[in-house]
């Protein structure tokens, strides 16, 4: 299958691996690069499965799976350049950190959650790790409704249950953003 | 369609919510409400997890610990002290830490980044002192309010509180000055930049009457009138002076009404992980040994304050003073000796430091680097400030 656009082809020498999303869409990455996605490693961690395998990754989307690929492949590249010296890994960080904010600032709610659920599935512990840290700076402030709103969840409390509760920690609901 | 993110990911991205933040979206589902819980020190859920983990410690981080000697008719009473690891609890041994003659009437006001304030109580004197740099304590400029020569009463009208201010990168000492008119009270700032004292403009309205219980947190001050030993009254106010913003709130306590049945009890003001809290327990009356661990969970919030923890402790030891990393409590025991006491496990350990009874004081020293600012040499700052100090001393004369 053609590989997308914004995939080129990586270069001749490296081992690469043939990554499916769920609509088909194939994607050839760096070996080191798919290695980062935990549920890739084991899938060849697996005796008699061989390189050329295309890895079926039927709960991610091929969006969700570029964006993906394109942190890790930069993850990969930072860490390779940081080592014992104390001011590259301190711009290497600075770096990491520029590249998690960037991969957030345009993402909508829907967006987010959908990369969260990739890093999960795919087991990719840092970049859950973040994505984590980026939704609760989101939902910090935000109201009781929109938290609901945000994580699809009914509210079973009854409106007395509520009221009272609302009552008893009024100071917590103050200082929230309007929805 | 909206995806929904499965309960060990929610379970994530809650771990890093404040407290207040998690006691509001108790609300948003039965579920949130049972996997957020409640306060209490004792269970382990994600709302306790974020009250005791907020302000992760810094390195370089010593702890002081300070007692008077056993009390010798007649003779000059002194500190003697003990810098130890925040870690480890062990001597720090690596730069000698200098240790001034400190005599009875001292008072260790606060630490603030490896500086610390300290009160002679006797002559009003106010001191700085840099344990990593000197043995010498340096001495301010009189406050103008004690360049007067009248007698005054030990300490009912006045105090000092001392603390950073971050935008300033400034360390400013704070007086409290009872006017002697109905309780209104005049304060004066010294600039440690500045070097000189100005009366600030604004005055606060609170009974000085007694020793007030103090404590310093992230560039504020706080002062607690600790006078009524037991007298259920509802309204313990707690003021609190900002050293970047120079100004005073009053804040209340947890209702002292809850205490009722406690008997004659005294309360010390701590902090706990970057908040304020409040330790109530029995003054004097050794029949039973409760403690009741109270914390504001938002500053400057009155109705925030949340009981944690309420607990009966062993007899023997009488005062808690300080927190400790993951929440146990240096507490001093009827010998005059310091114990560190987890409140999870309910087993203590002797440190081996003590001196006469109800001397002991347990100081926070935050040390960062040291760099020369202009006149001078002046810690800066690479995060906030986390101090604590809280004493309760008896007059052995």
């Amino acid at each position: 299958m053609a590989n997308n656009g914004e995939n080129p082809s990586p270069d001749v020498g490296g081992k690469t691996v043939k990554l499916k999303a769920d609509d088909g869409e194939i994607f050839e990455v760096e070996e080191a690069v798919a290695m980062e996605l935990q549920t890739v490693k084991s899938f060849f961690d697996d005796d008699g499965v061989s390189y050329d395998t295309v890895v079926p990754l039927l709960n991610v989307s091929s969006t969700a799976l570029a964006k993906v690929i394109q942190y890790c492949r930069r993850a990969v590249e930072l860490r390779a350049k940081s080592g014992d010296d104390e001011g590259a890994n301190e711009k290497a960080r600075e770096e990491r950190e520029g590249l998690e904010a960037e991969l957030v600032r345009e993402e909508s709610d829907e967006g987010i959650k959908e990369l969260i659920l990739a890093a999960n599935y795919l087991n990719i512990k840092d970049m859950l790790s973040f994505l984590c840290r980026a939704v609760g700076d989101r939902i910090k402030n935000k109201s009781v409704e929109y938290v609901r709103r945000f994580f699809v969840l009914e509210n079973d409390f009854s409106p007395e249950e509520e009221e009272r509760t609302r009552n008893e920690v009024a100071w917590a609901f103050e200082g929230v953003d309007a929805d | 369609m909206a995806s929904y993110l499965p309960e060990d990911v929610v379970v994530k991205i809650l771990s890093r919510l404040p407290p207040k933040c998690l006691i509001r979206f108790k609300s948003v589902s039965k579920r949130w409400r049972a996997l957020i819980g409640n306060p209490d020190f004792l269970s382990k859920n994600l709302l306790n997890h974020s009250i005791l983990t907020q302000n992760p410690s810094r390195p370089l981080r010593l702890i002081l610990f300070l007692a008077t000697e056993k009390y010798v008719a007649g003779e000059q009473i002194h500190f003697f002290h003990s810098f130890r690891s925040y870690d480890s609890l062990r001597c720090a041994s690596q730069a000698p830490m200098n240790f001034p003659p400190l005599t009875r009437h001292f008072e260790i006001v606060a630490s603030c980044n490896g500086l610390l304030c300290l009160w002679d109580q006797k002559l009003d004197d106010i001191y700085q002192w840099n344990p990593a740099t000197s043995s010498d304590l340096e001495a301010l400029p009189r406050a103008p309010s004690r360049c007067h020569t009248r007698r005054r009463v030990p300490f009912y009208d006045f105090s000092v509180g001392f603390g950073f201010d971050s935008g300033s990168n400034d360390f400013k000492v704070v007086t409290l000055v009872d006017t002697g008119e109905d309780g209104w009270l005049e304060a004066e700032i010294y600039s440690l930049r500045s070097g000189s004292w100005r009366l600030l403009d604004m005055k606060v309205n609170f009974e000085m009457l007694s020793i007030s219980q103090t404590a310093a947190l992230d560039g504020v001050f706080l002062w607690y009138d600790d006078f009524r030993f037991g007298d259920c009254v509802a309204d313990d106010r707690i003021v609190a002076f900002d050293f970047t913003d120079e100004e005073f709130r009053i804040m209340q306590s947890p209702d002292a009404r809850l205490f009722c049945d406690y008997g004659q009890y005294t309360r010390t003001l701590t902090e706990l992980k970057g908040s304020v809290a409040m330790m109530v327990f029995p003054y004097d009356d050794r029949k039973k040994n409760y403690l009741d661990i109270w914390v504001m969970l938002e500053f400057g919030v009155s109705e925030s304050w949340t009981r944690l923890l309420i607990i009966q402790l062993p007899l023997h030891l009488e005062r808690p003073l300080m927190f400790w990393k993951n929440g146990e409590l240096f507490v001093e025991n009827s010998e005059g000796q310091v114990v560190l006491y987890d409140l999870l496990a309910q087993t203590e350990m002797n440190l081996q430091f003590g001196g006469s009874r109800v001397t002991s004081k347990v100081v926070d020293c935050n040390f960062v680097q040291f760099e020369e600012m202009g006149s001078g040499v002046i810690p800066t700052l690479s995060c906030s400030s986390r101090l604590h100090y809280a004493t309760q001393s008896n007059e052995i004369e």
